[in-house]
């Protein structure tokens, strides 16, 4: 990467990982309690954290390809660009804030607005077919090749936050922009797979969905908020 | 038709969505794309049966022998381990077989549908559960059972369950650690803001804004999540005793409240960063020291767990299924093959099979005839048997051995106390010396004193001087416990790391104490019929191990009345109105009048006439001569002190391969050899019985009785080898002394970090951060190389 290191945007790519965590365990807990269950006892540390670690593995190539595409779009000059570490960038984080608040909307209101899901559906059709063949592989190899077919999954969270890396304008900071956003999803998603959705099941209350999409908003508020002080910082520093 | 519900997450389909996925054919609903992939996902991986776990359990009816639930619905049960508020009950349940998440997960989904059923809480890393229910409308025999069916089967916890409090402290340890740890992740991305705007110039409404979020972030850090740090420091103050708390409260107030401070007037440093990394640096080495601790209290439990609910009594020939807490001394209980003993007893019919491996360690089962005694918590490996119940509930030997176990886990061992005794001279120097930098730096470089007073009282907090001794302790001692080796004194460990003598008693300890009498030589008038049934009336009540000889004889005993036992001697009583003794030579002689014999082998004898001379052998065990060697080859030296006579005890000797020997000792004589041999510098370990050796036990440096039946609960040694066998010996002293080696390791790595740190604190070249950084990676240090033991 020519420089600019896009900490804000993994700053906030962070965020909309940690405040996603909800929604989260409500979509995929199942798959991470479930996959968890069958993990032999004495590595089930290992392989859960494997499983894990793949997953981000399948967002990094997914955030790859969108900063290559949206470079290759942009021609060259993406967000990361006008990032550097004179002034904090707020264009990532005012993206950000407003892929929260759309995707708070989203989940409070339970339907799939942006159409993020149905674009994924599209992507997750044609990778669906490797999901028997991962699941009958030995050893290590298991957790790993679910853990990243894992990261393909259509959900909202991930397209947002690709969104977010598409942003960036270049493959490394799209790469890095995604392990971000997937490090902060880690903490419930590694909890879930050891110890089960019963145990992050109450975490929501009755309503999950409405109690992330809510978590969102607030998030996607603090984030605007902090954005726009920048870009008031910005204009005095400037 | 009500609103279908997405079969993955279980949220309402919203109108309109056409979406299903094909599960066994069947098509469900799902309420977005998202889950319909996740769905497909889990179908796909072949993990489709996790729906099956989570929705509708198939129940695994398994035949119930008699129905062993419907005892818990007794009231007198229920008093123990029901707690009761209103027309609500909750009791703490053991879920055994349960493994995975899913599996508590089935338990949960399956009971919450069962009408009266007001909560159900499973705990799948523990296998705990937590159930409330209204009795009102459904009887706790009902749920026990319904937990059955699914495959888990339940055990009543007592209201007061260690585990459960464990896992309290575990869970609010771990939530302290989350907030620590999030809000730590937080400040520092601020921090990392702050100082590359320290650096290439920043707003100052933008810097005032992150230092505001930070001071609103590091403060339920330090008051949540640090409060325990803050109430040891209250505590030790108001105990007025320097705490090891004191400083690190210290630091961590003056950092934060400095920083509050300079936030609030909008200059100067703040150090929230530095703040919430302490924090959570702490509790994480805090963590790992109360998992190693859980983990030693662990091995209670299971022990307390061997132990069955109910069991069959059998009375008037008819079998009745009566909790265990019922069962007194007297009962007779039917143990079906397979099952565990609910009590202490001696068997009413064998030959039978009894598996004692969760006591012992062993795991080879010991066949046992009618009349022997079997522990109770040891399973029977043959066919079903009866049992007379001598010992149950609180009394039993598996009770006894859990208080012991607890009574090392409670006391402090004198390593510990001592490290404890430096660690708070060492927290008053400490705060001397930050006095002393603090008015040293104000002197020379105002500006940059409190950094260094803060760098030097987080850099020298003693936290890895005092879990040094603790922590490997506890390991050492659970990893004993699993050898068949109670360890039931703190300081027990380091004593057997430190002993270059070993003291055997031979008859029960060496030998495996079964006496046979060999043959029996007539010396007078009575006929040797007489002689034995009048020597097995003497030695009735006795305790000695070789009385143990006489108690197979055949016919009706005299009637013995006062019997008394002269210590080194042997035993007198009157046998139907006669004086009578049994004993050695020179103890009979005194009654039966002087004669030329042998002194070897037990006499009788009246009033002036010698009766026979019994020659009692008892097998040496046969792991003997190789645990002395492995013992010897330890650079422990062992002597064998016997009352037995001395050509027993030199063929004893001579078989296991022991020089030094000492022949015919009372408890007094022996008592005077571990007194001598200590004057002489040595340290001694003695192994005995326990029961007729408990005073040289008490004397020696360091003692062990060899576990046998009821006697080892009541025991007053150090250590108890319950596992049979002495090959426990060897591996035990090497034990002790890796465990030594290993807190040896961690004081002087402790007390030299802190050497090292102390100076380069003062002098100003330690950061407050990586002061914290330092501390911590020394606590944990320690504790990784505690678990080395493990």
């Amino acid at each position: 990467m020519s420089g600019a290191w896009p900490a804000p945007l993994l700053g906030a790519a962070l965020a909309l990982g940690l405040a996603g965590s909800l929604h989260c365990v409500a979509m995929c807990g199942g798959i991470a309690a479930a996959v968890g269950a069958r993990l032999s006892a004495w590595s089930r540390r290992g392989q859960a954290l494997l499983f894990n670690l793949a997953r981000l593995g399948g967002y990094a190539l997914l955030g790859g390809f969108a900063g290559l595409l949206a470079g290759g779009v942009a021609g060259h000059g993406g967000v990361a660009e006008h990032s550097g570490m004179q002034g904090p960038a707020r264009w990532p984080r005012l993206v950000a804030a407003i892929l929260m608040l759309a995707l708070g909307i989203q989940l409070l209101a339970g339907r799939d607005w942006l159409g993020l899901e149905r674009a994924g559906a599209a992507v997750w059709r044609g990778l669906r077919p490797l999901t028997g063949r991962a699941a009958a592989l030995p050893g290590m190899w298991r957790p790993l090749a679910l853990g990243v077919l894992w990261g393909f999954l259509p959900c909202g969270l991930v397209w947002s936050a690709l969104a977010l890396a598409a942003s960036s304008g270049s493959a490394p900071a799209g790469v890095l922009t995604m392990l971000a956003f997937g490090a902060g999803t880690l903490p419930a998603m590694l909890a879930a797979t050891l110890a089960g959705q019963a145990a992050l099941g109450r975490l929501g209350g009755r309503n999950p969905r409405r109690v992330a999409g809510l978590l969102m908003l607030a998030f996607a508020a603090w984030t605007a908020l902090g954005a726009l002080l920048a870009t008031a910082g910005g204009h005095g520093a400037a | 038709m009500a609103t279908p519900r997405c079969f993955h997450c279980r949220e309402d389909v919203p109108a309109g969505v056409a979406l299903t996925v094909a599960l066994d054919g069947e098509p469900q609903p799902v309420c977005c794309a998202g889950c319909q992939a996740a769905a497909e996902f889990i179908r796909d991986a072949g993990l489709g049966r996790y729906y099956d776990f989570r929705a509708a359990p198939a129940p695994r009816p398994e035949p119930v022998a008699d129905d062993a639930w419907t005892t818990y619905d007794r009231a007198e049960i229920q008093a123990r381990l029901v707690t009761r508020t209103g027309a609500a009950a909750s009791v703490n349940l053991l879920l055994e077989g349960l493994r995975c998440p899913a599996c508590g997960w089935l338990v949960e989904r399956r009971l919450e549908r069962v009408a009266g059923v007001a909560g159900i809480a499973v705990n799948p890393a523990s296998a705990r559960a937590r159930l409330e229910w209204r009795s009102s409308e459904v009887a706790l025999s009902a749920l026990l059972r319904t937990i059955h069916e699914l495959g888990y089967r339940p055990h009543l916890l007592g209201a007061t369950d260690t585990l459960e409090v464990a896992a309290r402290e575990r869970r609010v340890a771990l939530r302290r650690l989350a907030v620590a740890g999030l809000g730590m992740m937080q400040v520092m991305m601020f921090a990392v803001g702050l100082y590359a705007g320290a650096f290439s110039g920043m707003d100052p409404l933008l810097r005032e804004y992150l230092r505001l979020v930070s001071l609103l972030v590091a403060t339920p850090v330090l008051f949540y999540a640090g409060r325990p740090f803050l109430e040891g420091a209250w505590r030790a103050l108001a105990a007025r005793t320097p705490g090891m708390d004191v400083p690190v409260a210290a630091a961590l107030l003056l950092a934060w409240s400095a920083s509050v401070w300079n936030t609030l007037r909008g200059s100067g440093e703040v150090y929230f960063d530095s703040v919430t990394m302490f924090v959570f640096l702490l509790l994480l080495g805090r963590y790992a020291e109360m998992v190693a601790r859980h983990q030693a209290g662990s091995t209670n439990d299971a022990l307390v767990r061997l132990l069955p609910a109910s069991a069959l009594r059998i009375r008037d020939g008819r079998g009745e299924r009566v909790a265990v807490a019922d069962l007194a001394a007297g009962d007779e209980v039917a143990v079906p093959a397979g099952e565990t003993f609910p009590a202490d007893g001696t068997l009413c019919d064998g030959p039978a099979l009894a598996d004692e491996s969760l006591l012992t360690g062993e795991s080879a089962a010991v066949t046992k005839a009618a009349g022997d005694a079997v522990i109770g918590g040891s399973v029977n490996a043959g066919g079903p048997v009866r049992l007379r119940v001598t010992a149950a509930g609180h009394d039993t030997v598996l009770a006894g051995i859990v208080r012991l176990l607890e009574r090392a886990q409670t006391e402090r061992p004198a390593l510990a106390r001592l490290a404890d005794r430096w660690a708070n001279w060492f927290v008053a120097i400490i705060l001397l010396a930050t006095l002393a930098v603090a008015a040293t730096w104000l002197v020379l470089d105002p500006p940059r004193a409190f950094a260094t007073t803060l760098a030097v009282l987080v850099v020298s907090c003693p936290c890895a001087l005092s879990l040094a001794t603790p922590t490997a302790l506890t390991v050492a001692t659970a990893r004993l416990a699993r050898r068949g080796l109670l360890v039931t004194r703190a300081d027990a460990v380091e004593a057997l790391a430190r002993a270059d003598t070993i003291v055997f008693d031979k008859t029960g300890t060496l030998t495996v104490g079964r006496p046979v009498i060999r043959t029996i030589a007539m010396l007078g008038p009575a006929d040797a019929d007489y002689c034995r049934r009048a020597a097995a009336a003497l030695e009735w009540s006795s305790a000695h191990p070789l009385a143990l000889a006489f108690r197979n004889v055949q016919g009706a005993l005299p009637q013995a009345d006062a019997v008394h036992a002269v210590a080194g001697g042997g035993l007198e009583a009157r046998l139907d109105g006669e004086l009578h003794r049994i004993g050695s030579r020179d103890f009979v002689a005194a009654l039966a009048g002087p004669a030329e014999l042998p002194d070897c082998g037990l006499y009788l004898g009246r009033a002036g006439a010698w009766l026979a001379r019994f020659e009692v052998e008892d097998a040496l065990r046969p792991e003997a001569a190789r645990a002395v060697a492995d013992l010897a080859g330890l650079g422990l030296r062992p002597v064998i002190a016997s009352g037995d006579h001395a050509p027993a005890v030199a063929a004893a000797a001579n078989a296991i391969g022991v020089a030094e020997y000492h022949a015919r000792l009372g408890p007094a004589d022996k008592l005077r050899l571990v007194q001598a041999l200590e004057q002489q510098d040595r340290q001694v370990a003695m192994v005995g019985d326990g029961v007729n050796d408990a005073p040289v036990l008490a004397a020696a440096r360091v003692s062990i009785a060899i576990g046998a039946g009821a006697a080892i609960a009541r025991t007053s040694a150090d250590l108890v080898l319950i596992a049979r066998g002495l090959g426990a010996l060897p591996e035990a002293v090497r034990m002790a002394r890796r465990t030594v080696t290993i807190i040896r390791q961690n004081l002087a790595w402790a007390a030299g970090y802190n050497l090292v740190a102390l100076p380069l604190a003062a002098a100003g070249l330690v950061p407050p951060w990586l002061a914290a950084i330092g501390m911590s990676a020394s606590s944990l240090l320690v504790v990784a190389n505690a678990w080395r033991l493990a």
